[in-house]
């Protein structure tokens, strides 16, 4: 297994009774660099991170985190890992708890607190150090709870769900640290979240599943390229009258008008429907708002790639 | 590292001031109730000095038998184990520390260490608070005392037996079973089975006296393995001189109705002489093995289930 690559599952299944949670997915995430996990709910998307992190035992396959099997220490001790729904020590204080996790990671107690202390200050916690965590609000447990994820400085950072239970405020905080991981600090992020608007804004690469199997993967950029290759945008001060005008036009492959009001188009010749498009928007005397290639966003890769699922 | 933190969170969840307070009354409660009782005794009966120390010794030995080292102990083992791994389970916190870089096994034998130390404490905690009591509510001589306080090392040695017996048979239900309230339940129940099986197997076997013994059903009665192992510790104590040869017969008296082997019958505690006259189906080294090795299986039961356990 290559050195650049952080984790790595190859027909990785798990199977609870007659029920295929995650079948024969393969993950590739390389190192540095903070990736999307993504798929409707019931995916395997919880299922598959808690195979990775040696929660559950997998059914048959292999998974490998920093080269080690899933499950082991030595792979552990590369994640750090946040639950979906965190559970903590209602009795403990933040600061106590984190301090505990931190020493099961083998940290040794003085630098057990001061970790913990520059994590409570990190995630904006430090005015709670001494709270009982019973009493915590839903999102600064969810803050607590990347927390003690992080606490023995691992190499991966495994989020579920991080920011379900954040204020809008909340989350862009959180969000801005994330982004801010791999560059500062070198950690990989493998992040699991519905939010896709949250994540087009954070990931790099994205891994998309659907019944358990991958249906896409690869870097953010090169999916968006992929889905906007040959794909353009015209809007104009009449674009009824304009698409008519275009109707039928040969370098044309399909056009329609999208729900933002503007005219989508797709052509293999960017040329052809360039001098089209100038003859057409002249010809009806409309004036030119916009023409250029299509701003593709992760909702459209999500909705593209699961409706290529469908089909298939 | 982590085994640490584990003993130390289970330490730190056992020593609650709630629940130290509640197993404290329990644990004296039937000591001091029957010292007050012995007061009155002494007062009346009018023993010489010689004789007061034999009775008082005789009671002390037997109500820690049957009740400080013997059903309390158990049941306070029962309801710190039964919960090790359930309630972490249940709580939703068994996720989290099974994705820290510590091998599961090494959870499992960090919560019976913790088990094993704070019940040991707490023991030898509530032997000598029982002391004190006594020699505050006795009108007895400082010789008298001393004996008494001679007696505890050799109870602490035989509780720790009881707290390995059950710590570990209580921690593979824990393992086993998720429902912390089940397994209290069935733990309690083995409570009743290792105590109470002799006392009532005895007196049905009694009809049939060599069906006890023919189908060694000696080999499964808790307490009668419980007592015979710990009869080394017994001659231990004759060779240290801590007790008279008298005294010893009266612990082996109470030893063998409550907690281990047959009396022989006609057996007259004042005619005693040492060796004791025991039962002897199995030495005490095979009841020793024999516990020993079900302390070990059980601890493996528990070592195995929680590694094989899909968490979460």
């Amino acid at each position: 297994m290559p050195s650049d690559v952080m984790i790595e599952t190859k027909g990785l299944t798990k199977k609870f009774g007659k029920l295929m949670a995650v079948d024969s997915l393969d993950v590739k995430v390389q190192k540095g660099i903070i990736h999307g996990f993504v798929g409707p709910n019931g995916a395997g998307k919880t299922t598959t991170i808690k195979l990775l992190v040696g929660a559950i035992r997998r059914t048959s396959g292999e998974g490998f985190i920093k080269g080690y099997p899933i499950g082991s220490v030595d792979a552990r001790r590369a994640i750090g890992y946040s639950p979906e729904r965190p559970s903590f020590y209602k009795d403990w204080n933040a600061f106590d708890y984190l301090v505990h996790m931190a020493a099961l990671s083998g940290i040794k107690t003085d630098e057990a607190e001061r970790r913990s202390q520059d994590l409570l200050e990190w995630l904006e916690l430090s005015d709670f150090a001494r709270a009982k965590v019973g009493g915590f609000s839903a999102g600064m447990k969810q803050r607590l709870s990347i927390a003690q994820a992080m606490s023995h400085k691992p190499e991966l950072l495994v989020l579920d769900e991080p920011t379900a239970n954040l204020d809008p405020d909340g989350r862009m905080s959180l969000l801005e640290k994330l982004k801010s991981l791999p560059r500062e600090q070198g950690v990989t992020v493998f992040i699991s979240s519905h939010i896709l608007s949250e994540l087009e804004f954070l990931i790099d690469s994205v891994t998309l599943i659907n019944k358990g199997r991958t249906v896409a993967e690869d870097s953010v950029k090169v999916m968006k390229e992929e889905i906007s290759l040959n794909r353009y945008v015209l809007n104009t001060s009449n674009n009824q009258a304009v698409m008519k005008a275009l109707q039928g036009h040969a370098s044309i492959l399909e056009m329609k008008l999208g729900n933002d009001g503007a005219i989508h188009i797709s052509s293999p010749d960017m040329g052809q429907l360039q001098s089209a498009v100038m003859e057409v928007v002249t010809k009806t005397g409309s004036l030119l708002k916009y023409f250029g290639e299509e701003q593709v966003k992760l909702e459209d890769i999500y909705r593209s790639t699961m409706d290529q699922g469908k089909d298939k | 590292m982590g085994f640490r933190a584990v003993v130390r969170k289970t330490l730190i969840d056992l020593t609650g001031w709630k629940r130290t307070l509640i197993l404290l009354v329990f644990g004296l409660l039937v000591p001091v109730l029957t010292g007050v009782f012995w007061r009155f005794h002494l007062r009346d009966a009018g023993l010489s000095p010689d004789m007061a120390t034999y009775y008082l010794l005789k009671s002390f030995i037997g109500v820690s038998f049957i009740w400080t080292t013997g059903f309390f102990l158990a049941f306070a083992v029962v309801t710190s184990a039964a919960g090790a791994i359930s309630k972490e389970s249940n709580d939703g916190t068994l996720l989290t520390l099974v994705s820290k870089p510590i091998a599961r096994r090494q959870i499992v034998l960090g919560k019976f260490t913790g088990i094993v130390i704070h019940a040991l404490l707490m023991i030898t905690v509530i032997f000598l608070i029982q002391a004190v009591i006594l020699w505050f509510v006795l009108p007895v001589e400082a010789p008298t005392f001393g004996a008494l306080l001679l007696a505890i090392p050799w109870m602490i040695l035989y509780s720790l037996l009881v707290i390995l017996v059950f710590a570990s048979l209580s921690l593979a239900l824990s393992s086993l079973i998720d429902n912390q309230v089940v397994t209290t339940v069935l733990a309690c129940g083995l409570i009743f089975f290792v105590f109470m099986f002799g006392p009532i197997g005895i007196r049905f076997f009694a009809m049939q006296p060599q069906s006890y013994e023919n189908n060694y059903v000696y080999m499964i009665d808790g307490s009668y393995q419980l007592g015979n192992a710990f009869a080394p510790a017994l001659e231990q104590a004759l060779g240290g001189e801590m007790l008279p040869a008298q005294q010893l017969g009266e612990i082996k008296y109470f030893a063998g109705i409550f907690e281990g082997g047959r009396l022989d019958e006609g057996y007259d505690s004042s005619e005693y002489q040492y060796p004791a006259q025991l039962a002897n189906y199995v030495t005490p080294a095979v009841s020793a093995i024999l516990l020993m090795v079900l302390v070990a299986g059980s601890l493996t039961v528990a070592i195995l289930t929680t590694e094989r356990k899909d968490v979460g």
